[in-house]
């Protein structure tokens, strides 16, 4: 087991790909544990082998038929024409957009891609600070894993075996609460920067915006309802979230035929590098459980007798540090077949955990070295990663503001969990 | 000529990748259809629409070698003098050909065993799992084909380590 972790720990320091580290760590164990061969290929096709998964990729795909086609345009206009003559301004639109666009994405990193590629310039053109811009926008994308659908928590579910659709009724609250936080933030610091907002729209080019952008507005509609209400899976209701945006980049954007296999072959190779991720941390979750050593970290955490909110309190600081140097669905994917057995044994709901896991996640996104909401939004805007570091630390402190509050509250983010 | 295979072969995996990605898509929105209009589920539509997704993953995987698209912790190589960098990334290359020889030989013996059991789904429409499975063999030797492209064009100076350092020639 030792040759198969210093792999893993070697594979990631060198620069190894994520995906292909795991999957050498595993590797390493079948061969050394003196397996059939065949077990590596049969682990990696298992892994893939869901029907759950399927989402992902569609989740993906729907994000980016949005943003090329100019639906995330459209709504940043919406929200711009109805909200940008406030005192807070622009910064306070990114996150009321970067709320809707993560309603419909599941992903941070195409969150704030999407919503980057159009807010930064807009912001930088009227004359707000690039840092804080920059900042506002790699943080609040992060709100793409934490509302509803969200990438990391089809994969927490899975993991865990804990039903989806209950799992995003749960983070849907925290993630419009943490939205408000982040608006706060942005509206304070945004005023205070002395730049005038945008004149008052009136209400006939509000309502125009708000009819061209109708569409995309529907999308969460039929996402979340689709599967609050029972009638779809997270699996169908992604399927017909990518339908339903190629109708409109189709049908109501006039955007051409021939442009949609460069949609299909941007997401595809997307949605490719996640899935390997997921099935490369099976295989080396396979030599984990092989080992027994969720069996073992589960007798040595409860033989410490911690009190829950001693092991919350812990577990957060260890995924703090985790999340500078893993990405999100790795962490899952290797902690949480040894966490979850633990917090259930400690009486900590794993629909609470999933909350407090995904808003620390939050913080993953945008810390060095590996914050990869840093890295895009550094590469959409030209900004040095580490003024895009700097202009997120105001947000930062409003995330961990809240997730204190929801990790000693628990009934603040299980309250939204009996209503759908 | 290599090249010219490269790019073709590169060209049909990013484009299969796409179209099987839709084809599950269109599978999964075909069967919901079934189910509101007629009330009925065609069973096996899930496994192929799973399997199209399983077959776009692994296709696509040389791929992001090539391009260097795959998701890495790169501190230390930001913190390596460039031809240092240079080396450690012949060593992660050569690694990635040694993990596709693994998959392309455990995939196929992943295949031989689907075969000689005579291994199927278990739906309406009964697949043989070599067929889902034969893209285990393909996609590792599509790793090895794609860590041997960035090998070659990282040595002939055709690609930089990282977007931010400077190509470096084996030269020097």
């Amino acid at each position: 087991m030792f040759a198969t972790v210093g792999i893993l720990g070697t594979a990631l320091v060198i620069g190894a790909p994520v995906a292909f580290a795991l999957a050498a760590a595993g590797l390493t164990y079948i061969l050394v544990s003196g397996q059939y061969p065949s077990t590596f290929a049969a682990q990696l096709f298992g892994a893939l082998n869901s029907t759950t998964l399927l989402s992902i990729p569609f989740f993906i795909l729907a994000a980016e038929i949005l943003n090329r086609s100019g639906g995330t345009g459209r709504l940043i206009k919406m929200v711009d024409a109805w909200l940008g003559h406030n005192k807070g301004g622009l910064p306070v639109v990114a996150v009321v957009a970067t709320t809707f666009f993560s309603a419909i994405s599941g992903s941070s990193v195409a969150t704030a891609a999407a919503i980057g590629s159009v807010m930064i310039p807009e912001m930088a053109a009227r004359g707000y600070d690039k840092r804080f811009s920059v900042g506002l926008v790699a943080t609040a994308g992060g709100l793409g894993i934490l509302i509803p659908p969200s990438i990391p928590v089809i994969v927490y579910g899975m993991v865990t075996e804990t039903s989806i659709g209950t799992l995003f009724s749960a983070t849907l609250l925290p993630g419009l609460v943490l939205a408000c936080a982040l608006g706060l933030v942005a509206y304070i610091i945004g005023g205070r920067s002395g730049i005038e907002p945008s004149p008052r729209q009136p209400l006939q080019v509000r309502l125009r915006h708000t009819w061209s952008a109708g569409g995309v507005l529907l999308l969460p509609v039929l996402i979340l309802g689709g599967i609050f209400s029972g009638l779809f899976t997270a699996t169908e209701a992604s399927g017909i979230a990518c339908v339903y945006s190629l109708g409109l980049a189709v049908f109501q954007y006039g955007v051409p035929i021939k442009k949609v296999p460069q949609m299909l072959t941007s997401s595809a190779a997307t949605a490719g590098m996640i899935l390997l991720i997921l099935a490369a941390a099976t295989v080396f979750g396979y030599a984990i459980t092989a080992e027994r050593i969720p069996y073992r970290m589960f007798h040595f955490i409860v033989g410490l007798n911690l009190e829950r909110w001693e092991l919350l309190g812990l577990l957060m600081i260890f995924f703090i540090f985790c999340g500078m140097f893993l990405e999100v669905i790795s962490i899952i994917l290797i902690s949480m077949p040894i966490l979850a057995p633990i917090l259930v044994q400690m009486d900590v709901s794993l629909v609470h955990f999933v909350v407090l896991l995904i808003i620390n996640m939050e913080l993953a996104v945008i810390s060095p070295p590996i914050g990869l909401n840093l890295f895009v939004v550094s590469a959409t805007s030209k900004v040095p990663v580490n003024d895009v570091f700097r202009g997120t630390l105001p947000f930062a402190l409003a995330i961990v503001v809240i997730l204190l509050i929801l990790m000693y509250v628990p009934a603040a983010s299980l309250l939204t969990t009996g209503w759908m | 000529m290599l090249g010219r295979f490269s790019s073709v072969l590169s060209a049909i995996e990013e484009q299969l990748g796409g179209i099987l990605l839709f084809i599950s898509v269109l599978l999964i929105v075909f069967q919901i259809l079934l189910r509101a209009v007629l009330n009925y589920g065609l069973s096996g539509i899930y496994e192929i629409a799973t399997f199209c997704v399983i077959w776009s993953v692994v296709l696509t995987a040389g791929l992001g070698i090539r391009r260097n698209l795959h998701v890495r912790v790169d501190v230390l190589m930001h913190m390596l003098p460039a031809k240092a960098a240079f080396c450690l990334e012949i060593v992660i290359c050569v690694t990635l050909c040694l993990i596709g020889a693994a998959l392309a030989y455990s995939g196929w013996l992943l295949v031989a065993e689907s075969l000689h059991f005579g291994d199927a789904t278990l739906g309406a429409i009964r697949i043989p799992m070599w067929i889902p499975q034969s893209i285990m063999p393909i996609g590792g030797f599509l790793i090895v084909f794609h860590a041997v492209g960035r090998l070659a064009d990282l040595w002939s100076g055709d690609a930089p380590v990282l977007e931010t350092h400077e190509v470096v020639p084996p030269s020097i």
